[in-house]
């Protein structure tokens, strides 16, 4: 017979779940319904519990949560931030200073809580993102950077939250880039993994929307080649993504979503006015006149001919 | 008395401003939408192709719905330039199907994480989170991203058809999503086959269904709400088989009937961002209690004659249109011809120079997009919600469809959740 | 004198190639007739350059190196985008007037001769490094808002086929003037012809 305290010790204690508080500011409502598509949202709620969220059942209604703004192990902001937005009757500045400063990990759930993203357009001088302002890091939460993960996107995918709160549950370090996005979410490209990845290599363009053939970014403005996210990785409601379905990358995931003229490649003489990232204008143009020069008669074709 | 509440999990909040008399019972109920983002003015002096991408985000569950609207209001400012634009029967359905899809899940989270949630919490019930419905919720979802490549905020709808060009592969996976789909409506929901839920409305019995629906009865009986609920009887589809109802008189609907009151907002000295959508001057209830007796659908139009316009109507329709959506996503996945383009391209858009207006049968009732477009630019766009139409704030002699509802509410939470029957918005009523 | 090697060989065999090739023709031209001009064996010469086509081929390559070279010098310059088409302009004349084999040989053999490159130079593959320089000339010409954003060929083809069609009649001696005498006109030309209205 075991002595009772090495049975103890061998039976695992329960780990306490973590305290999340979610809190929505300039926002549409995205990031909460692209988090609730999450099909393993049933195991992520044995590791946190939510003190509120602005439809799961939570222990406060938010009418209660301002009344004594608590504690919590991770704070997820949703929307812009403005400074006097209010949320049922709080000032968003106190409000999200408070709840920040008592919380031990923030993320910035979506690209208005990211960098301002839409409704920054509305009044781009006082709505911003929490830490970031667009590209600045001039954003409310400057003071306590460190604490905050950014999981830009519109809205972010339901699994790079998760990973982020199963990596702070497992008391992990984030690897982060400049703007503090993880970068094993955003090392990435949204072109990494595109179908239609041989088309850009070998330069053959799309004349038009609605086909499987033919590479986005040199007519349709597809961004893939020059924006961060693992949209072709982890897929889209676990089966799709914008370009597999054919619709250009509109560069959500980047502090200057939303551009204009989003389903045009801005071009200077026929040249691409924006780069595959990293990649120097003379290396591309040299390798794309050499691949252009190719005619390739499969990539010409229909991918899938009836006549087969 | 005068009393506050503030009314969340409405995609958002609300404030209603109750006046009760000494017993508590709601006398008049004034709806204040209290967050204005300015959507229509971010996209103003924008390409008329990046409303394909901004008009989504005014709502995060009903985004799809404006996409599709943005995209037939382009396609009519084509038309009304004076250039020809079609879509392929292919490309029609693909949309109807993703637009569907959009309804459902809206419909099932409305019954889990609104309904059954706030009926419990007022009969001092801790509600869990009704897992089984957000997996359902995440799969019909995912069937929608099958053709749109995801959803929330997907832009796969452009003028002049789809960007997606399915396969088998796709309809397949679809077609099975979709059969699990159903199984969680029948066995879940319903706790019945399709069939059986249509003898329950005919005889009048639903009560007795067994699923989490006819649990949502049960708890609003018990409240004493079923009955309740009642508004103007005022019925509005602008979408497909556009049509009104007024005093039991059907009539086509026209667009041009359709007007905003913005008497009510902070911008003309009132207490809400929110406008009035009023049709030919008055309150109109849009949603699927308007498309089920607009369409004559046979359960919703004999529990109308018994019911009228009560929480027990108004809350089955919405049920009931969800078995219409899976069987209508069912007809067009078998009956779709991939053959098909799924895209024609259209002239180029800085050559449009014209008016348009995109209607979609969004889940919470007819949404209206119109924009001036100049050389392809946008040089006004105005956005009309579903929401605007049920959560009109009218006056005391002249109440608006959902104050109408909550007006005789014993107390302000049952009044609460009566205005909660019309699926509440907050992002979309002001956007 | 210090032994050659084969890179430099190499380059001294396309000097005297190209000089033959554009003075006869690329079918005229054998590779017998270039062994004997240089003063090898014709065996020696294989050991080189595989075939004449093979040879024609790294000549293509070498020239548009050498103009691709010349033109981003330029493109890294700081003169604004008037005074770089002043300096292709001047650039392309000098090399014409200076070394005017390269020129002919781009004119005369690989303009003229497609059938010799198409299993080697697909498109503008042995040429790149030239058409890239240009490609950028024209994007940071567009971007800076000097130039007038337009299709690359039309543009290409307004620069490229006039200095070409200069240097040829200069070749056929049809010029009354000195063909540096015309810089100065043509390269306005072609700025006011590019630039943004």
């Amino acid at each position: 017979m075991n002595p009772p305290s090495l049975k103890i010790s061998i039976m695992p204690s329960k780990p306490a779940k973590l305290k999340v508080i979610w809190l929505q500011g300039i926002t549409c409502n995205g990031n909460t319904h692209s988090f609730l598509n999450d099909l393993s949202l049933g195991s992520l709620l044995e590791s946190v519990e939510f003190i509120h969220h602005p439809l799961l059942p939570c222990s406060k209604t938010l009418q209660e949560l301002v009344k004594k703004l608590p504690k919590s192990d991770i704070l997820i902001f949703e929307g812009a931030y403005k400074a006097d937005f209010e949320r049922a009757g709080m000032a968003m500045k106190e409000l999200l200073m408070t709840l920040a400063s008592r919380s031990k990990h923030i993320i910035a759930m979506g690209s208005c809580a990211s960098f301002g993203g839409i409704f920054k357009e509305a009044d781009s001088d006082h709505i911003s993102g929490i830490l970031f302002d667009k590209e600045k890091e001039s954003g409310p939460l400057r003071e306590i950077r460190e604490k905050v993960i950014t999981l830009s996107g519109c809205p972010a995918h339901p699994k790079w939250l998760s990973f982020v709160i199963d990596m702070i549950c497992q008391g992990k370090t984030i690897l982060v880039d400049e703007f503090r996005r993880p970068k094993e979410l955003y090392g990435y490209l949204v072109h990494n993994g595109c179908l239609r990845n041989e088309y850009f290599e070998w330069k053959v363009d799309c004349d038009t929307f609605g086909t499987k053939e033919g590479c986005l970014f040199y007519d349709q403005g597809c961004q893939g080649p020059f924006t961060h996210g693992s949209c072709n990785k982890i897929l889209w409601n676990d089966v799709s993504s914008k370009t597999r379905s054919g619709t250009p990358c509109v560069g959500c995931t980047e502090p200057s979503f939303p551009k204009r003229e989003l389903f045009t490649t801005k071009t200077y003489m026929s040249i691409p006015a924006e780069m595959p990232l990293g990649i120097p204008k003379r290396s591309y143009l040299a390798l794309a006149g050499a691949a252009k020069s190719f005619h390739i008669k499969r990539l010409e074709g229909k991918l899938i001919d009836d006549n087969a | 008395m005068i009393t506050h509440e503030l009314i969340e999990r409405i995609e958002g909040e609300a404030v209603l401003d109750f006046k009760t008399d000494k017993s508590g019972a709601v006398q008049d109920a004034e709806i204040r939408f209290l967050h204005f983002r300015g959507m229509e003015a971010i996209l103003e002096g924008r390409n008329a192709l990046d409303a394909l991408v901004i008009a989504p985000r005014v709502c995060g569950i009903c985004g799809h719905s404006h996409l599709i609207a943005a995209a037939r209001m382009i396609e009519n400012a084509y038309i009304d330039a004076g250039f020809s634009l079609s879509i392929t029967p292919k490309a029609h359905s693909i949309r109807e199907i993703t637009l569907s899809c959009e309804l459902i899940q809206n419909h099932i989270k409305w019954l889990y994480l609104v309904m059954l949630h706030e009926s419990g919490k007022l009969l001092g019930e801790e509600p869990s989170v009704a897992l089984k419905a957000l997996y359902a919720s995440s799969k019909i979802n995912q069937l929608c991203a099958l053709f749109s490549g995801q959803w929330p905020h997907s832009s796969y709808a452009l003028p002049g058809g789809v960007t997606c060009d399915p396969t088998h592969i796709e309809v397949m996976q679809a077609l099975k999503i979709l059969s699990e789909v159903e199984r969680f409506i029948e066995d879940e929901v319903l706790g019945c086959s399709a069939e059986a839920f249509g003898n329950h409305m005919s005889n009048d019995s639903l009560l007795l269904l067994e699923g989490d629906f006819g649990k949502l009865l049960r708890q609003m009986d018990r409240l004493g709400l079923l009955d309740a609920g009642k508004s103007h009887g005022r019925f509005l589809v602008l979408g497909d088989n556009a049509e009104s109802i007024a005093n039991g008189v059907r009539s086509i609907a026209d667009i041009a009937l359709v007007s905003e009151d913005s008497s009510q907002t902070f911008a003309e000295g009132g207490n809400t961002y929110a406008k009035n959508a009023l049709y030919n001057g008055d309150f109109y209830e849009s949603g699927p209690l308007a498309r089920a007796l607009v369409s004559k659908r046979e359960g919703i139009s004999v529990m109308h004659q018994r019911h009228s316009d009560s929480a027990l109507t108004r809350i089955t329709a919405r049920i009931d249109e969800i078995l219409t959506l899976t069987a209508h996503v069912r007809q067009l996945l078998t009956t779709l011809d991939l053959s098909h383009p799924s895209f024609i391209t259209p002239s180029a858009i800085e050559s449009i120079s014209g008016s348009g207006v995109g209607i979609v049968e969004a889940p919470r009732g007819s949404l209206i997009h119109r924009a001036r477009i100049e050389k392809g630019r946008i040089a006004s766009y105005s956005i009309i919600t579903p929401t605007q139409w049920n959560l009109g704030n009218g006056t005391m002699t002249n109440p608006g469809t959902a104050q109408k509802a909550m007006i005789g509410a014993e107390s302000t939470a049952k009044a609460s959740l009566l205005f909660r029957t019309f699926d509440v918005c907050s992002v979309c009523t002001t956007h | 004198m210090a032994r050659l090697t084969k890179e430099e060989r190499k380059v001294s065999i396309m000097t005297k190639a190209l000089e033959l090739f554009s003075k006869e023709g690329f079918y005229q031209t054998t590779m017998p007739s270039i062994a004997e001009k240089i003063g090898m064996s014709v065996g020696n010469l294989y050991n080189y350059f595989t075939s004449k086509e093979m040879l024609a081929k790294d000549l293509i390559l070498y020239i548009a190196n050498i103009l691709g070279e010349e033109i981003r010098k330029i493109n890294e310059s700081p003169l604004n985008t008037k005074e770089k088409i002043d300096a292709i302009v001047h650039m392309y004349f000098r090399i014409a007037q200076e070394r005017p084999e390269t020129i002919e040989y781009f004119l005369r053999v690989y303009l003229s001769n497609r059938e010799v490159f198409q299993n080697c130079c697909e498109g503008m593959i042995c040429v790149s490094a030239f058409v890239t320089e240009l490609m950028i000339f024209f994007e940071e010409g567009v971007r800076s808002g000097d130039l007038r954003d337009q299709d690359f060929f039309s543009a290409f083809g307004l620069f490229m086929g006039y200095l070409g069609g200069m240097v040829f009649i200069n070749g056929e001696k049809i010029l009354p003037k000195p063909l540096e005498s015309y810089e100065s006109s043509i390269s306005e030309n072609i700025y006011y012809a590019l630039k943004t209205r």
